[in-house]
Parts: structure tokens; sequence; C-alpha cells
């Protein structure tokens, strides 16, 4: 024990032996509250809840610092279903003592499940306002509402106290009870309960008394006299089968019989229930591939659309920059202007033989093309004709026939030219070649030397 | 045989959570060893 006014340990004396205040009564005081946390810690313990928040209220009321007081106080409350005072009463305990105090850990609990402490708060104002109710003359109202809170919250005494009272009111005596038992389930000693209850069995004992003296007159009133207009009927001579055989058969008829009306009620529409959802669903899945169809015609539409387009510049393109392109007839000019400025005439007069003067895109090409052709062609022709001239005396009759036919392509005038290419390609037994060249001595030049040879070698062939 | 108004006269509220708070700092007077206390200082002090 400490001096309270200057926290030394006491000894046995009256006085502080620090500061020298009197403290007889201090301890007396102690003492007492002692006492009764004891008395109220043995009536918790026999569930006398209500004898020991009496008892622990006194003592925390003489010694607030009784820490062990209100630690069971709020115990004994929060066993009562009063989770708010109980809840109260650990919050000053660990305020007085903050450590090694089990109240921390009381809080914690309840703070923990917070559901639950949801339930017991929406409990307690429920219950609230079911009092509200009872005292506004509203008592079906309050019952409804107590009902409630005693299902969720079976513990909250006062909850239960009052539907009981609200039973009793009604004249529900049986229905009065249970409450009240289970009142005296959780606070054994609870004076209001056991008043309740003790009032119940004075009713019911007169009640059953009465029951008895009633039965027994009604009994001597029902015996009246028959009239001329009262009607008998005669008592029918139908008994229920007592026999057990008759009653299982029964009942496996029954199971039989409704057997059958699912078999053939309920299943066959089950059954056409579930059918139809599997037509919907074949359905929708027909509608979305129709849809993906369509699709997908539209897609190929459009890539033959494109592939038309891509063929067409393609075409376009290719009349730019393509073999008889402009682009390319264009290079090939000046490239036989090249050639010409090379001094290489006949390969100046080939390359310009070898394009097509209509395709030239402008005049000015087309004019080159003219001149070159002009200033080359008939002395290629005389080189290569010298040539293969050349070729033809040494038997070199392929080379000849070769050099001969580009001799005659760039001068066509020339009847020995084609006489010398003929002979050639004769020589090395190309038929068509050979009677080619003699074919042009016959139609071109009909006065030459060469004509009677030419004509008997195409007549022959 | 019960008088139930005499009897609901008997019942009061439960506490709520709101009203915890006021509930604390009722608790928090002084008791019995605290007024003790005072009365030995004035009487000594006197």
């Amino acid at each position: 024990m400490k001096c309270y006014k200057c926290g030394a340990t006491l000894a046995k004396g009256s006085r502080c032996p620090q500061c020298g205040v009197d403290v007889a009564l201090y301890k007396k005081s102690i003492a007492m509250s002692n006492a009764y946390y004891n008395a109220g810690l043995s009536k918790a313990k026999v569930r006398d809840l209500s004898g020991a928040v009496e008892s622990l209220k006194m003592s925390v009321t003489i010694n607030k610092n009784n820490i062990e007081a209100r630690n069971l106080l709020g115990l004994v409350y929060c066993e009562m279903g009063n989770v708010v005072e109980a809840l109260s009463e650990w919050v000053v305990s660990k305020n007085l003592k903050t450590e090694n105090n089990p109240a921390g850990t009381y809080i914690k609990q309840i703070q923990s499940n917070q559901n639950k402490f949801e339930q017991i708060t929406i409990g307690i104002k429920k219950y609230n306002l079911s009092l509200n109710y009872a005292r506004e003359g509203s008592y079906d109202m309050a019952v409804i509402q107590l009902k409630k809170v005693v299902a969720q919250n079976p513990k909250l005494i006062k909850a239960q106290l009052l539907l009981a009272l609200l039973y009793i009111k009604d004249g529900e005596w049986n229905k009065a009870r249970k409450p009240l038992a289970m009142v005296l389930r959780t606070d054994r000693n609870n004076t209001l309960a056991q008043l309740y209850m003790r009032e119940i069995e004075e009713e019911l004992q007169l009640k059953k008394k009465d029951g008895v003296f009633s039965s027994k007159k009604s009994k001597v009133e029902d015996k009246k006299e028959l009239n001329g207009n009262d009607v008998i009927i005669p008592r029918s001579s139908y008994r229920e089968p007592t026999n057990g055989a008759i009653t299982v058969i029964n009942i496996l008829l029954g199971v039989i019989i409704g057997a059958g009306l699912i078999w053939f009620l309920i299943t066959p529409a089950r059954y056409k229930g579930l059918s139809a959802e599997y037509n919907n669903s074949l359905k929708e899945y027909s509608e979305q591939l129709s849809e993906r169809s369509g699709e997908i015609t539209t897609l190929n539409n459009e890539l033959e659309r494109v592939k038309e387009q891509k063929a067409e510049l393609e075409e376009r393109l290719g009349a730019v920059s393509g073999d008889n392109g402009s682009n390319k007839l264009l290079t090939d000019i000046i490239n036989a202007a090249n050639r010409y400025l090379a001094k290489d005439k006949v390969g100046a007069a080939e390359a310009v033989l070898a394009i097509d003067v209509t395709q030239l895109p402008t005049d000015d090409a087309k004019k080159l093309h003219s001149t070159l052709l002009s200033a080359t062609r008939t002395e290629a022709a005389s080189d290569l004709y010298k040539q293969g001239k050349a070729k033809y005396d040494s038997s070199s009759y392929a080379e000849a026939a070769e050099l001969f036919a580009r001799a005659y392509k760039c001068d066509s005038t020339k009847a020995e030219t084609a006489y010398y290419a003929a002979k050639s390609y004769d020589s090395i037994n190309n038929t068509s070649e050979a009677k080619k060249y003699f074919k042009y001595i016959v139609d071109e030049f009909k006065t030459s030397g060469y004509y009677a040879e030419a004509d008997a070698y195409v007549k022959s062939h | 045989m019960i008088d139930f108004e005499d009897e609901l006269k008997k019942f009061q509220p439960i506490l709520e959570v709101d009203d915890a708070e006021d509930a604390i700092y009722n608790i928090d007077a002084p008791d019995l060893t605290e007024l003790i206390g005072k009365i030995v200082e004035e009487v000594s002090d006197k």
C-alpha cells in the first residue's frame, strides 16, 4: 500500500514514514474496498452477477484505484450485455494503470471483433428503442423489436426482462418463462427475474385451478334437453386405419405418385426449358457465324478490289519504268548517243535501231533518234559487211551469218548483204534463215544478179 | 400482482457508444479515499 500523498510504501503504523500524514482512515477505506471486491468476486463466481455488480461498484466508489475490482466490474457488465459500460470501466482502469493491466487485453479483444461489436451496439440501440415504444404504449412494436434483440444477444439481461414483462402484461405466461429462464441462466440471483418467475408460477397455479372448475362446469352445461327444432345428425361410422403397415403402404404410394408426377409433369417442362435454352444458344451462334461470314465476304471483295488497283498501278508504273517504259527509252537513246560520241558507230547504230521511235515520249528524243540513225547506219552497215565478208572468206560461216544479218538490219538496201547472209546460213544448214534472206532478194531485188539463185532456192526449200 | 407501469419505471436505457465519453468522465470522479484524504488534510491544517 502506498501513501496517498507522497506515494511512499506504508508500514504498519498510522502515519506515513516519509511525509508523516495520518493514514489510519485511508488504510481502513482501502481495506473496505478490498472487502467489497472479495464479496463481488465470490458472487461473480457463482453467477450472481447483479450482486457482484453492487459489491464491485461499492469497491470502486471507496477506492477508484482498485484496479482488480474495476476490471472485474467490466467483465460482469460485459457478461450482462452492457458492453459500453464494460469498456468504460476498462478504459478508466487502463488510464490508472497503464502497464501489466489485463484491461488493455479486454479492450483489444472487443475491438478486434468488429462484427460482433457492431451487432451488440445495434442490439443496445434496438433495446432503447423498444423501451421507448413500451413507455409510449406501443407494446406490440416493443415486443417485435425485443424479439430481434434477444435473438441476436441472448445475454442482454435487460432486454430479456423487458420482454418477459411485456408478455406478463398480456397474460402470456408461458411465453414469458423463456426469457426469464435465460436471465436466470446468466444471472442466477437476478431479483427481477426471480420476482417475475414467481408471479408467473402463481398465475399459472390459479389458472390451473380455474381450469379444473371451469371444465366441470362446462360438462354440466353441455347436457341440455332436446326440443322439436333440434336436428339429430347420426355419427359417422368411418374410422381411420390404425394399422402401422397400412400407414407405411400409404406413404410409399404417396412417394410413387409424387415421383410419377415429377416424371410426367416437371421433367418434360424442364427438358423443354433446357431445349429452349440450347436452341437459343444455337441461334445466337448461327447469327454470329452468319455475321462473320458476311464480314469475310466483304473483306474478300475488298481484297479483290485492292489487287485490281495494284495491278493497274503496276501497269502504269511499268509504262513509265518498264522495259518499254518512257524512262527506259530515254536511257537507251542516251546510251546510243554516248556510243556515237565514243566513235562506236556500229554500237550506236544498233542501239538506235533497237529503239521503237514511236514510243519515245518527247519530240526531242525522236529527233535525236533520227539524227543518230542517219549518222551511223550506213557506215555501220558497211563495217559489218566487211567483217562478215572476211569471216565468210575464211569459212567461219556462223560468225559471217551473224555479221551479215546485223549489216542487213542497219542497211537493208544492199542486195549483196542479204545474199551473203543467206549463203552463210545455208552453209551452216540453217535453212529457215537462209530461205528468209533469199526471199528478201526475191521480193526486193528482182533486178539483181542474185535473183535467179534466190528464186530457185526459195522454190526448192 | 405485478404493476406493469411501476415495473417499467425500473428499466433504464443501456449506455450506447456515443455516451461512453460522458460515462468515463463520470467514473473518474473523486472516490471515498480522496475525500478522506482531503478531510484529514483540512483537519491537520486547522
